[in-house]
Formats: C-alpha cells, structure tokens, sequence
C-alpha cells in the first residue's frame, strides 16, 4: 500500500518584486500565464504514472504571488488532479494582490488554507521592504477570507529587518492575535546575496541587520504567540492545536511529494528531482512533451539519514530516538554519541524522554547542530 | 676516450631566461631524442618543476655530438638548480663541470642571479661561454646586452650565439661553440681515483644512485667505493653514463667522466652532494675541497591538520628527504597544533616547495607556522642558544643579547624604481652598502638585511615596488646583536604559541597592530565575542575583537529548498573542516601564515 502523496504548484509570477526576495519569481511578465498553465498541465500530465492510485493529502500552490493570476489558471490546475475535503489544500496570496470575489472562487475549486504574505502590519516598514500593499489593505483582506468562510489562515511575518523597531514588531504580532488567525510564519530576515536589499545595506542606504534584535524579536514571537495558544512546531512556524501545516511538515518528514512549475522540486522513490529555473527553458520543454527535470539524484542512504536529522531537528519534536531505529535500523544515540554529546554540553540540543531537539538556543545557531549530520 | 672529446659544462641563467629551454634543445639537436620523443623542458623532471618553469634538484645528460670537423665529442651537460637558495649545489654542479655556457635573455639583460651564478661560476675557473637568448622577442636588443656582459661582468662576449631556444634559432652553434671554446678536462687517469658527487637522489630498486663526476684515476665496475667524508664502503653494483630518464652501464669512469653510480645505498644521507667518492682498491689520500653540510637558514613547523594524520606526514617528510638532503625535520609538539615537525630549509622557496609537495605529492592537508630564522640568544648566565622556533625563547629576564642572522642582499633594478626599493630597505632595516648604475637603465643595489626580514613577504614587497622588474640575490654574511621581541597573540585571552613570532623592536607595534587586524578579519565569527590580542612580554600593545554571532539558522527550509540548503551547510561543513580548534576558537589554517601578510 503506497503512502500518501503531496503536491507542490509553483506560480512564479508577481505584481512587483519585494527588495529582500531572492526567489525565482518575475514581475511584468503577464502575458506568459497562458503559455505558463499550458505547460503546467502538460507537465502534471506527463506524471499520470507517479499520481496513479495515491491519495493525495495535501497540496501547495506556492510562489511568486498565486493570488496574481486569474483564478480560472488556478481552477485548471486543481482539475488536474483527484482529492476529496479530507485533503489540505493551501494557496498563497498577497494582499494587494486579491480580490473579494478571488476568495470564494478558491473556496469553490477545493481550496481550505490561505496563506498570506502580509511580513508587517507597520506601512513604513512595508514600503522598505518594497511590498505592493498597506496595512489595511491586509486587514480588509484578511476579513474578507474570512467571510468566505476560510478558518484555516496563515500569516508570514518578516522580523530583523534593517529600521524595523521591536515596538513595532510586537504590534504585528498583536493584530495577528487579534484577528485570530491559528497559524503563523515568522521568518528571521536572512539577506541574500544580489537582492536589492543586500544592494542597499552594502551601499549604506539601509543599516545592517542587527543580530541581537533580531533575537529579542524570535522571543518575542515564541512567547507573546504562545500567550495566544499559538505555539512553536518548527523553527519558524506557530499554530494553534490542529491547525499546523500538514502539507509543510509532509517536507520535514520526508513525505514524497510532487512539485510541478519551473524550479519546483521533488522528492520521490528516494531521489531529490529539480525543474529548471528557466521560464523559456520551461516552456520549450513542456512544448515537446519532455519533463523539464533538470538535476535528479538518487540519495544514498547516509544522505536520506542527514536529510532525516536535520529536517527532524527543525521541529519541536526534534529525533524520536524509536523511530529513527525503525527507519534505520540502528540506534541513533551510539552512532552519535560523540556528536551528541558535544552538543548537549554546548547547549544546543536537549533529550526528553525519548527525543532530542533544539533548545531556545540551539534555534538561534540550528546551523551548527545540523552542520554535525551533513 | 680520448680527453680533448669530452666537454664537461652546465648553463647558468637567471630564472626565465630559456635555460632548461636550451637545454631540451642541445639533447633534441644532438638526436639523443627525436623532437616527438622530446615533451618540454626533459631535465625538469618533478611537476612542480614544469609549473613554476624552475629547476630544483640537478640532473644530468651525456650528449654524443658531431662536429663539422667530423669528430665526435661527449657532451655533458649538468643542469644545475637556478635559484638562490640551491646556491650550495649550484656550486657543486658548478665544481663538477669545466666550462659554463651563460643564457642572458636579450630583453631583459642581466639580472641579479645571473651575476651571482657567473661569480660562482669564476670561483670555480670555469670557462664562460655566453649565449643571448630570446633574439627573436621585438624587444631583443642583443648587442647592448653583450656590451652589458662584457662591461659589468668583464668576460669576452662578441661572439656569443645569438639564439632562440624556443624557436629553435642557432642551436648547432651553441653545440659548435661549446666544443670550441670550452676546454676539455685534463687526463688524471694515472692518480688515485677522486669523484665529485654533484647530486644523489633514491630509486625503490637501485637504493641511491649517485652523479658524479671523476676528477681524478679510474673507477671500476669491480671495485668497492668509499664516501671519503662518512668512511662509508659500498662495492660497486652498477656504473655508467647518463641519458635523459636513464641510463647506460658501463665497465668504467675515467677522470673527466661524468656518470652514476649505484651500490645498494639505502641512505641518500650517506652520499651527500659535495662528498668525495674513491676507491678501496686506488684509494685517495685527501678529499676533494670544497664539501659543506647544507645549512638550513629557514625554519618553521609544519603539522598535519588533522591531528590523527601525523604519522602519514612524517612518511611524507621521510619520503622527501630520500631525495633532499638538505630538508631537516626533528619532532616538535605545539600546545595549540599538536604533534607536528620542526623543519629547516635552505631558503623561502626550498621551504614553500616542500610545503607544495607534502600536499600534493601525498596528498595531505597541512598547517604551517610563519617561517623562522635562528637568532642567537646569549643568557645573561653566559650561555649560548640558538632558538629557531619562538616558543623556545627564554623569559627576557634571562636574555642578555640576541643576535640575528645579516644577508648580503644584491638587487638589480630599473633606475626609475631605485627610490622605491631603497625606500623598502629602509623600511626592512636594511644597510646600505653600494650602489652601481649597470647601465643608463638599471641600477645594482648591495645592501646588508636581516634574514628575518626577507623572510617576511620581502619578495612580494620587492616585486610590487618595481613593477614585477626588481631581482634579488643573498646569502647569508653574519649574525649581528639586534633588539628584538617575541610577540604573542592572544585569542580570547590565551596565548597561542603557533601565532608567536620575533621581531624587531622598532617594528614590533605596527606588526603587532596589522597581526590583530589580520587575524580578526580571519578567524569567522563565534558564538561569544573573541579578543584577539597581541602582547610582547605580557603588555597587550594591540587588541581587535571578533564579534560574536547571534542567529545562524536557515530560516526558512520547504520542499523546494531542501537540495540547495544542504549544499549551503555542506560548504560550511567544508569551511569548518579547514579550521583548527585552538582552546574555544575556531582558526582557519591560513591564519597561521598571516604573518607573512602584514604588508599586502
């Protein structure tokens, strides 16, 4: 009996391109949705076999900006593939860029999850961050959602960027918890390298990140959310009971899953699939039938247990010492004792019971935990 | 044979001039190898050799060459080491031979090794034939060139060959001229048998194989040898001349001859360059003058960086000194790298080849401490040390003086960077001695520097300042007392002794400040904040801080991002394997070369 499949939709496209966003997205393109979607269900097409006889538990229509296009491009991509309600099927919108009527169109092609790009609740900061919309904007179109009956929403915030105030920080978190909205993303700003952002800190126009605020902030997250029954379960992701990710922690465990789109990714019969990043490369592909796969690796069994380690170690409930030698047939805690050790004598990990996970610290430096499984 | 048809000779040029070029060219003219058996430069043998276009351990080769007067000549060549820190066996190749032919390049003129090789070359009574190189470059102004041999080094050069070796220009007159103007070598064969071993080097089935050339008597297949300086005995297994990669057996050596031998030698040590070989059986009473042990004149530890590969890097080191009598390496142990080797050179790039080839050649990954020269330590109780590793220095209340090794220093330089140069020398604590305009261009600089300070990026100080054109030549002339310092550097509080190094009063705060800098901009951020101080004697005179990091996590890790976040951990992963753990802190291995840096 074949487990549960999940599947990723990649729409790349976007009303404008945010200054911190390094992801393979483009702004102006509109006039490539139609060859995009055509393409798109060509290449789901040419997986009828893997898609044959799963169930499909969750999917993902991520991006770019979903919410960008017309829902009727989202509608013949649904149509492609079987689900029933039981499934958790997530779209990411951006405020600004949706309209009233977008919600119920999504409600009606099966869409249960709402995931919005809102980053900040403080307009200043969203103009340096280079976002299309405002304050009430987000506001409106979270009660809009609502309305349309969606219970299950997501809100991404940005925290660490260059002139955001905790003051201000703490203020976005609170309209979250006052729109009562279950779950929550909250993201360290990590510069990336040719962003327009990291362009602006070099040249002096934004100030550096500041480090030790950008921790007072990831406390905050973790204990105004948590007042809110809203709690950690991963290392940047909060929800209230029931209402975390299936689709997200379907990656975290290692979950096969499906990604359709350019730079869309795969994992499947043990081997890590990655489309290319190049809309026409895309295209021209699809135009011949051919899968637009542009790097596939079958993993090796030490890599599927440094990708088991590290992706477990992201959430709070970290390495089940019993299922870890379930699946691999060895103890965790002698293969690695020293590393273990070292570890927990540095703080970063801690062992309840039966598992290891990060501390509070071992959050702030996962890097240096996961770097020992590599 | 008959002696007037042997030619005994090597080719003496500065680095770039065409010299294993030219070589290549008499072997490929003579028809010892057909063109499409030749593969470039047949004498440099090692790939660190072919890379750097540079010549480290001697060879020889034995050429038959047909002269228009219709006779056939032995030639044979000894290809000798070009640089400065080879000088010793330069000038045991250099004894071995009887004539030199001398490759000047017809651009560039002579250069600073070019007169100290010819010098070496006059100590020895040899017999110069010059050659200008490279006439086919559009900046080859040959003529001036041989008024500048003739003027600055005073030997006869009108009727120097005018070639290209690359372009195959001239050759046969190199080969004709060789034969009449070198002399041939004189018939001793009646006395006792004296050879000169000109280099020696291990081979897995042979044991070592010594070149050598026969000054004087016979040596035979049958007779048993003695290392007149080691008193060693050997019979004889095999004995011969010498072609390109190989060998011809013969039943004898006669004076004048150069050739090999072989007599299941296991210690390249026994049968140093410059030793004299004779016979049991014709035995000679005194040694052939002129045999050193090799100084080493630079020192510095190298260690494996990973701890556990310690024993593999002492293979390598033994391997190496199989064929490098002049590498030294006694044990040493470093609180802050672990079990490592002390190492002596006989220079910069003796040591730098070395370093290149324990990592290439054995494929180990090494730290090396900055380089040292040995400073002689008076104790204020009468006692002489000499201390080549700053860690053994005694507490400056023992100290009564230090003296540090002095080098003659020659550097030829184009007139208009003469300032930058004295300006540099200056700054290097340098004495000038002379100065001599070569020509309307060029200037030749005598100066009297401290090793120490050659030792410290000098080259790349020199180069810089002159546009790539300055050349340098020293040896070694004296120790002299100097007030000098031992820096330590500190990271988070705790002395690193691999870091220390001395140096001289004068220089000892802006070393000390640059040091501080160098390595805060090296050692990668932590989770606490690192203190990197430099102190002599206790006093903290500089300090820099590496400041603590506070997130390192990949904040955001989905389906798409899976493959490219493990290649960022793994490049990291990578980093960190490159770094040493000293106490607390993470160093990377470069670190311990930013010494070296200070002014770049």
């Amino acid at each position: 009996m074949k487990s549960d499949l999940r599947i990723y939709i990649h729409i790349p496209f976007c009303k404008a391109k945010c200054n911190y966003c390094d992801f393979n997205s483009f702004a102006g393109m509109d006039y490539m949705f139609k060859p995009y979607f055509k393409s798109l269900i060509s290449e789901i097409a040419l997986y009828s076999n893997e898609l044959r006889g799963r169930r499909i538990d969750s999917i993902f229509i991520g991006g770019g900006t979903p919410s960008h296009v017309d829902a009727q491009y989202i509608y013949e991509v649904l149509d492609c593939f079987k689900f029933d309600e039981s499934a958790e099927v997530t779209i990411e919108v951006n405020p600004g860029a949706i309209g009233y009527r977008n919600f119920a169109q999504y409600r009606q092609m099966g869409i249960n999850r709402i995931s919005f790009g809102i980053q900040s609740f403080c307009d200043r900061i969203l103009i340096y961050m280079g976002r299309v919309h405002n304050r009430s904007t987000a506001i409106n179109n979270i009660h809009e959602c609502k309305a349309s009956g969606f219970d299950n929403i997501n809100a991404d915030l940005i925290f660490g960027y260059p002139k955001q105030s905790f003051e201000n920080y703490e203020e976005s978190l609170n309209v979250i918890k006052s729109l009562d909205i279950p779950h929550v993303s909250c993201y360290s700003l990590s510069l990336e390298e040719g962003t327009l952002l990291d362009n602006m800190v070099k040249k002096g126009v934004m100030p550096y990140p500041d480090e030790v605020l950008d921790r007072k902030m990831y406390d905050l997250s973790i204990n105004s959310l948590q007042k809110a029954n809203i709690n950690q379960y991963e290392i940047s992701n909060f929800a209230r009971n029931g209402y975390e990710c299936r689709h997200n922690i379907g990656y975290w465990n290692r979950d096969e899953y499906l990604g359709f789109g350019i730079s869309a990714h795969s994992l499947f019969n043990e081997t890590r699939y990655s489309n290319t990043d190049d809309i026409h490369h895309y295209i021209s592909k699809l135009s011949k039938y051919e899968k637009p796969v542009v790097h596939c690796g079958k993993l090796t069994q030490d890599e599927i247990i440094s990708e088991y380690i590290i992706l477990k170690f992201r959430m709070n409930s970290g390495v089940d010492i019993a299922n870890f030698k379930d699946e691999f047939g060895f103890d965790f805690e002698i293969r690695y004792e020293e590393k273990i050790e070292k570890l927990m004598l540095s703080g970063l990990i801690d062992k309840t019971s039966n598992t290891y996970s990060l501390t509070r610290l071992g959050m702030d430096v996962a890097n240096k935990v996961f770097v020992e499984f590599i | 044979m008959k002696k007037d048809r042997i030619r005994n000779f090597c080719i003496i040029a500065h680095i770039d001039h065409g010299k294993s070029t030219l070589a290549d060219r008499l072997i490929e003219n003579t028809g010892l190898l057909t063109s499409r058996e030749m593969y470039d430069q047949v004498l440099d043998n090692m790939d660190i050799e072919k890379e750097r276009g540079i010549t480290i351990k001697s060879q020889a080769v034995r050429m038959v060459y047909k002269h228009k007067d219709g006779k056939e000549y032995i030639l044979n060549l000894i290809d000798t080491p070009g640089h400065v820190d080879f000088s010793y066996e330069v000038s045991r190749s250099l004894a071995a031979c009887d004539g030199a032919v001398l490759v000047v390049d017809a651009a560039q003129g002579v250069e600073a090794q070019t007169l100290a090789n010819v010098y070496m070359a006059i100590d020895n009574d040899l017999e110069i034939l010059p050659v200008i190189n490279k006439i086919d470059l559009p900046a080859a102004r040959p003529e001036y060139v041989i008024d500048e041999i003739e003027n600055l080094i005073g030997i006869e050069a009108h009727h120097a060959p005018k070639i290209s070796a690359k372009n195959r220009i001239n050759i046969d007159e190199v080969l004709e001229k060789i034969v009449q103007y070198l002399p041939s070598p004189e018939d001793r064969s009646d006395l006792p048998a004296r050879a000169l071993i000109f280099d020696s080097k291990f081979d897995s089935y042979k044991g070592v194989i010594i070149y050598c050339r026969v000054m004087d008597g016979v040596i035979k297949l049958t007779d048993t040898i003695n290392l007149m300086n080691t008193n060693k005995e050997y019979q004889i297994v095999e004995i011969g001349y010498l072609k390109p990669g190989g060998f011809i057996p013969a039943t004898e050596l006669t004076s004048g001859e150069v050739g090999y031998i072989t007599a299941s030698i296991k210690n390249v040590e026994d049968t140093r360059v410059g030793d004299t070989v004779t016979t049991v059986e014709n035995k000679a009473k005194t040694p052939l003058p002129g045999y050193k042990e090799a100084v080493s004149m630079v020192f510095c530890g190298i260690y494996p960086a990973d701890g556990s590969k310690y024993n593999v890097l002492k293979d390598a080191l033994m391997k190496l000194k199989l064929n490098d009598a002049a590498l030294m390496f006694e044990p040493e142990s470093s609180a802050a790298l672990g079990f490592g080797f002390r190492c002596g050179f006989l220079g910069l790039l003796h040591m730098e080849i070395i370093q290149e080839r324990v990592e290439r050649e054995f494929d180990l990954d090494i730290i090396t401490t900055a380089p040292s020269v040995i400073y002689k330590i008076t104790k204020t109780n009468g006692e002489v040390l000499n201390v080549d590793n700053p860690t053994n220095l005694p507490p400056i209340s023992e100290i009564d003086f230090m003296e540090e090794p002095i080098a003659k220093a020659v550097i030829i330089v184009p007139s208009e960077y003469v300032g930058n140069i004295m300006e540099l020398c200056q700054d290097r604590r340098g004495t000038f001695i002379h100065m001599e305009y070569i020509d309307d261009t060029r200037t030749k600089l005598d100066y009297e520097l401290p090793l120490n300070e050659i030792i410290y990026d000098f080259f790349d100080a020199l180069k810089s300042r002159s546009k790539g054109y300055a050349s340098l030549d020293y040896e070694v002339l004296k120790y002299e007392k100097s007030k000098l310092v031992k820096m330590d550097i500190l990271l988070n509080q705790e002395v690193i002794d691999a870091l220390s190094f001395i140096v001289h009063e004068s220089k000892a705060y802006s070393r000390g400040r640059r040091m501080a800098e160098k390595l805060k901009d090296q050692i990668p951020r932590h989770q606490f904040e690192i203190p990197v101080q430099a102190a002599i004697g206790g006093k903290i005179i500089a300090r820099e801080t590496v400041r603590a990091y506070r997130k390192d996590v990949i904040a955001k890790c989905y389906g798409g991002d899976i493959s490219r976040k493990k290649k960022l951990l793994e490049k990291q992963k990578e980093g960190k394997k490159r770094m040493r753990q000293l106490g607390s802190v993470e160093v990377p291995q470069e670190a311990f070369m930013s010494v070296l840096k200070l002014d770049t």
